[in-house]
């Protein structure tokens, strides 16, 4: 449990404990708060509902990121299986009789379980059986004698083994990679490693991703130790697996002994050898992405809630309107102000828990649409579904919080009555415009507050606290200038704010200056929008010279609107925020997949090749291609540590057993160019230097790679655009560098990446099937860049597929807050509506006024949404895909289209309701 | 006071109207009445006597379940309920106890209602408006709400209302049952001078003070006329028993 959970559920607890002492001290209010409740079931159901989706938004976010981190744990155990340490030379290979002194010493220790010799290596695999070729197959040699530990093999067949097969030259294919092949067992396979020759082996099975066959990489071959240092011609190794004693958790917690112990053993016999826990390291840095990544997501899940908690206060805001004549005689009876709030934070506290509550069964059903749905995990994961009890209770208590300050907030307006008026259900006298003292050393405060976080500088604060200043001066300067103009210097001032600081501003790659931006400038503008809803006054004064019947109709409808811009503006806030969100999801979407040009950098066919840094095009198909460019690579395999750059969340990865590749650039080619362009940074630097790099990740990122010759680190100098939304760039993938860098990798599995550009008039895709025939023998994988990027995008859209997911949500919120607003209008203008007709109004008018009203509020709300996605579109789209904000037009008109029909759906029956209103029986019913 | 002319502009008979809910409440029973064009006429008589009933009745608010209404020489049984709204809107005025003004309206765009409903232009409406302000002493108010307005003017601005149009029939139900004696008396005094002008008003009230200003005062009880009373001085010691 985390402090920002134990304050949350801190906070939780004292609130409803401070709730239950007021109604323990004063049990009328309770019973007032709970028959208020129960009075009217549906207008219950209604507020409930509210609430409820505020807290499945949140809580929906933790089952994905549980149910994420679960799948994934599960896929990380799965995968490293009894393998708990591993020991690697950095690429180079070493004494084999290391893990004899490691099993001998394992008799005297209790930590170890089993020690397995192995050669791992990357290589491209020929099948000469299916003439078919993939490069970078990690081939892992193990040694069969120690295999008990490490568990069986289980084959497509459905055979058990551990590994027999193998000891007389015969390899195993996993799963992913037999299917890429299309091989079968029999199939005869050329490997070929970047040892002395290449080799010739025999398929003995296809094994399943479970057990000892879910080790190593998607694509890889299983072979024996002899099999391994035959391929790479050694009589070495290049890893040890240690397996520490235990099952599960206590295996993990074992193996933090059982890898000190290694160490200190190695570190006298071995001094250049790295010792990594693995699989505690993975499972580590799974939780760090997850936790990392859980308060980017969560921030859309709290953008739903917020739209979510528009509509409660617009719900409270009239309820406490209808209610205004029974709470004015509480008051009169000698209930004081306090009393009154303590009366509507105790129903509050009522709905907001049933909200919470109900929010739980909601979010899960939602996680669910978007698990199984496209913004789930890749279909070859199985989902594990799992709900910590820290998200449930962490859920529960920050919807309910989030509600019953909403509902806290509401009654501090409504409770402040002239309880005369109020009582006789007559209009509320104009109070004095001037700040009280309280008021005035509160706006001062919040004022001073935001002018520090301004000062800080943070990204997140800094735009904050400009907007928090900018609202306290607005409300420092009430009495001095019109409230309009007032509203629409702060919402201006604020909304130009929150624009200018996220664009041009402090920067780092959390979501915070993101979300504060949003929020800030949505609801800056919508106080813009709402105090000057009165231009729609002045356009249904224009329809008057038309018909004078159209302008009563819609002239009180449209004053509902612009004279209540705390209700308009709650409803336009809710609007346009998951519109906003929706219209940046669709053109980041846009983005990713209309990006052909920028995402290939010019190249249309990408050719990979491992075991070898040599590949050639064939001189037939030379004519075909107007430029081509040969990069050689080194695939490190060891340990590995990436410290992120200073204005990245992330941190460090801590050190890993992974694979990092590196690709090597001439001078002539930097000069030249390479096609692709960096984001940030100085390109050209790479040339400067060996341990300068241009990658994907942001400048200032350093990559450790523990090698045989100590550590070696490079720098990141320049950032290159990702292709995709997971961070990577599926056309250059590695870390480019200069070629003498390569030098520094000798031992790493040497391999190429052929780069061509198509002559004019040649079909890339044609092109690349050529290609791929002509080189087939040296295993190389052939791929035209746009089949690539297509399928680095349809791999990437599950984020952006689960944000547009949300944010429909959201939108559905917008649409049901506008159908629970009309029903409440009315209600609360019953006796308004009766008074309408008695002099005349039909009912198809009121109809007309109240559809009228309802779909000017969604416009006003869509507009907002529209233009805080153009203001912050460039921004977002340059950091997230690097491209510039094109929306779908089409999509857009198609999103506004549909957001009306349902608005005019939703309002239709209440809207009917209040046209059916018979006008006696209207003007009957006092307040 | 102003004397009735040609006949009756609003006549009921046998005037029936039940509630139905629980049990059957017979909230008029059988009523006959007559208006005369130009009168003024108050209904008065105690709480639930059926006095609010009898004027929805009338103006052809409420439908009622036996009888015969007719207002201008129009049977409002016989009108539909469009027919009925449109009549409404040309010949009657309506003030409420509670005033009744939409909260977001200026008190001008408040009177222009009725005008612009009939299809007044906005320019014609809009000075009609503030001229029927001005008669009424509250020009210097038009561009304020009713939540700056204090209770007298927000229930003349209804007044307003109710008379832009030129009404045949302006009903008034407790048009001062909020309004404290000095602000009553100015209202009252506003209705008498509009009826002296040949307004018709029928106006509901338990005031004693605001029936003797009426032509005529019809007594209620349980549903039935008592007595028709012009306003002589024992008539009204009566309503104050």
């Amino acid at each position: 449990m985390n402090w920002f959970l134990i304050v949350l559920l801190g906070l939780f607890g004292v609130t409803l404990i401070v709730i239950a002492a007021g109604v323990f001290a004063r049990p009328l209010i309770g019973r007032i708060a709970i028959r208020e409740a129960a009075r009217r079931p549906g207008q219950t159901a209604v507020l409930a509902l509210g609430l409820m989706i505020a807290g499945a938004g949140i809580f929906s976010i933790q089952v994905i990121f549980d149910t994420m981190y679960e799948t994934q744990r599960i896929a990380i155990l799965q995968q490293w299986g009894r393998d708990d340490i591993e020991v690697s030379g950095g690429g180079a290979y070493f004494d084999a009789g290391n893990a004899q002194r490691l099993t001998t010493d394992s008799a005297s220790c209790a930590c170890i379980a089993g020690v397995q010799n192995a050669v791992v290596g990357n290589a491209s695999v020929v099948d000469l059986t299916q003439q078919a070729g993939r490069p970078n197959v990690q081939t892992i040699g193990l040694d069969l004698a120690a295999q008990q530990r490490f568990g069986s093999f289980v084959l497509t067949s459905g055979k058990t083994t551990l590994g027999d097969e193998l000891v007389s030259g015969g390899v195993f294919l996993t799963q992913p990679l037999a299917e890429s092949l299309g091989a079968q067992a029999g199939d005869q396979l050329h490997v070929l490693t970047g040892g002395p020759s290449s080799h010739e082996l025999v398929v003995a099975g296809i094994v399943r991703r479970v057990g000892a066959g879910a080790y190593g990489f998607d694509r890889a071959i299983f072979t024996s130790l002899a099999t391994a240092q035959m391929l790479a011609g050694t009589e070495g190794v290049n890893l040890i697996r240690v397996s520490a004693r235990g099952d599960g958790d206590s295996e993990i917690a074992t193996g933090r002994i059982a890898a000190e112990r290694v160490r200190g053993l190695l570190g006298t016999n071995g001094a250049t050898l790295q010792v990594v826990e693995a699989k505690r390291a993975t499972l580590d840095l799974a939780i760090k992405d997850s936790e990392n990544g859980r308060p980017f997501a969560s921030s859309f899940g709290v953008i739903v809630a917020l739209a979510a908690t528009a509509l409660v206060a617009n719900l409270a805001l009239m309820l406490s309107e209808e209610r205004r004549p029974r709470l004015a005689v509480l008051r009169a009876l000698g209930l004081s102000r306090t009393g009154l709030i303590q009366l509507a934070t105790t129903e509050g506290a009522v709905y907001s828990v049933l909200g919470a509550l109900a929010g739980v069964p909601a979010g899960l059903l939602f996680a669910f649409f978007i698990l199984e749905g496209p913004g789930g995990p890749p279909s070859s994961v199985p989902i594990v579904y799992s709900v910590h009890v820290d998200s449930l209770v962490g859920a529960v208590a920050a919807a309910s919080l989030f509600n019953l300050v909403t509902v806290f907030l509401a009654s501090l307006r409504t409770t402040g009555m002239a309880i005369s008026s109020a009582i006789r259900d007559l209009p509320e006298p104009s109070i004095n415009k001037h700040p009280s003292r309280k008021r005035l050393a509160l706006l001062i405060v919040t004022a001073l507050v935001g002018l520090v976080l301004l000062a800080t500088r943070h990204p997140s604060w800094s735009l904050f606290g400009g907007a928090l200043a900018i609202a306290a001066a607005g409300g420092l300067a009430r009495g001095r200038i019109s409230d309009r103009v007032r509203y629409s210097a702060a919402g201006a001032g604020a909304a130009a704010w929150a624009v200018l600081d996220f664009q041009y501003g402090p920067k780092d790659s959390s979501p915070g200056p993101f979300a504060f931006a949003l929020i800030a400038t949505v609801l800056a503008l919508s106080v813009l929008v709402a105090a000057n809803l009165s231009i729609l006054d002045g356009a249904i004064g224009l329809l008057g010279h038309v018909s004078g019947g159209l302008r009563a109709t819609l002239r009180p409808a449209m004053a509902y609107s612009s004279r209540r811009p705390l209700r308009s503006g709650l409803v336009i806030a809710a609007f346009s925020i998951v519109m906003a969100m929706l219209i940046l999801a669709e053109a980041l979407l846009t983005a990713e997949n209309n990006n052909y040009a920028l995402n290939s950098g010019g190249w249309d066919v990408q050719a990979v090749v491992a075991g070898t840094d040599q590949l050639s095009l064939p001189a037939n198909l030379e004519p075909k291609v107007a430029r081509q460019l040969l990069l050689p690579t080194r695939t490190f395999l060891g340990p590995v540590n990436w410290v992120y750059a200073a204005t990245d969340f992330r941190g460090t990865t801590g050190w890993q057993q992974g694979a990092v590749t590196v690709l090597g650039v001439s001078m002539a080619q930097l000069s030249q160019g390479i096609g692709v362009t960096s984001i940030d940074g100085d390109w050209s630097a790479v040339g400067r230097s060996p341990d300068l790099v241009a990658s994907v990740e942001p400048v200032g990122s350093v990559v450790h790679l523990g090698t045989d010759h100590g550590t070696l680190s490079f720098r990141v100098v320049a950032q290159i655009r990702p292709t995709n939304g997971t961070g990577s760039n599926s056309i250059i993938p590695g870390l480019i560098a200069s070629d003498t860098a390569l030098s520094l990798l000798a031992n790493s599995a040497p391999g190429a990446i052929l780069l061509l550009a198509a002559a004019p008039g040649q079909d890339a895709a044609e092109l690349a099937r050529e290609v791929q025939q002509a080189t087939l023998s040296q295993g190389a994988q052939v791929t035209s860049t746009r089949s690539l990027l297509a399928e680095d995008s349809a791999n990437s859209m599950g984020i952006v597929t689960f944000i547009i997911l949300l944010m429909r949500v959201g939108l559905l919120v917008g649409v049901s807050s506008l159908g629970a607003v009309a029903l409440r209008a009315v209600v609360e203008r019953r006796r308004s509506i009766g008074m309408l007709r008695a002099i005349g109004y039909q009912p198809s008018q009121v109809l007309a006024g109240l559809l009228a009203e309802t779909a000017a509020v969604a416009t006003a709300g869509l507009f907002v949404g529209l233009t805080v996605a153009y203001a912050l579109g460039a921004t977002f789209n340059a950091a997230l895909a690097g491209a510039a904000f094109s929306p779908d037009l089409g999509g857009v008109a198609w999103t506004m289209g549909l957001v009306y029909v349902a608005v005019l759906l939703v309002t239709l029956v209440p809207a009917l309701r209040a046209a059916r209103l018979r006008p006696a029986e209207a003007l009957r019913v006092m307040g | 006071m102003r004397e009735p002319m040609d006949g009756p502009i609003v006549q009921a008979r046998r005037l029936r109207k039940v509630y139905r809910g629980a049990g059957e409440v017979e909230a008029l029973r059988g009523i006959d009445v007559e208006v005369g064009r130009g009168e003024m006429v108050a209904v008065v008589g105690p709480s639930g006597s059926g006095k609010t009933t009898l004027l929805n009745c009338l103006s052809g608010l409420d439908s009622f379940d036996g009888g015969q209404v007719s207002v201008d020489g129009h049977d409002l049984a016989k009108l539909s309920d469009r027919d009925r709204t449109a009549y409404r809107r040309k010949n009657m005025g309506f003030v409420f106890q509670a005033f009744n003004l939409l909260p977001v309206l200026s008190a001008v765009e408040n009177v222009e209602i009725p005008l612009l409903l009939q299809g007044v232009g906005s320019g014609v409406a809009r000075k009609r408006a503030l001229e029927m302000l001005e008669t009424l002493g509250l020009a210097h108010r038009a561009g304020h709400r009713p939540d700056q307005l204090s209770g007298g003017e927000q229930q003349r601005v209804a007044v307003a209302r109710a008379l832009v149009h030129k009404p045949a029939v302006v009903w008034a139900d407790e048009p001062t049952g909020n309004l404290d004696t000095e602000v009553t008396q100015v209202i009252v005094e506003l209705l008498v001078r509009t009826n002296k002008q040949g307004q018709t008003i029928v106006l509901v009230t338990h005031n004693p003070q605001v029936a003797e200003k009426a032509a005529r005062t019809l007594h209620m009880r349980d549903g039935r006329l008592e007595d028709h009373m012009n306003n002589d001085r024992p008539a009204l010691e009566a309503i104050r028993q």
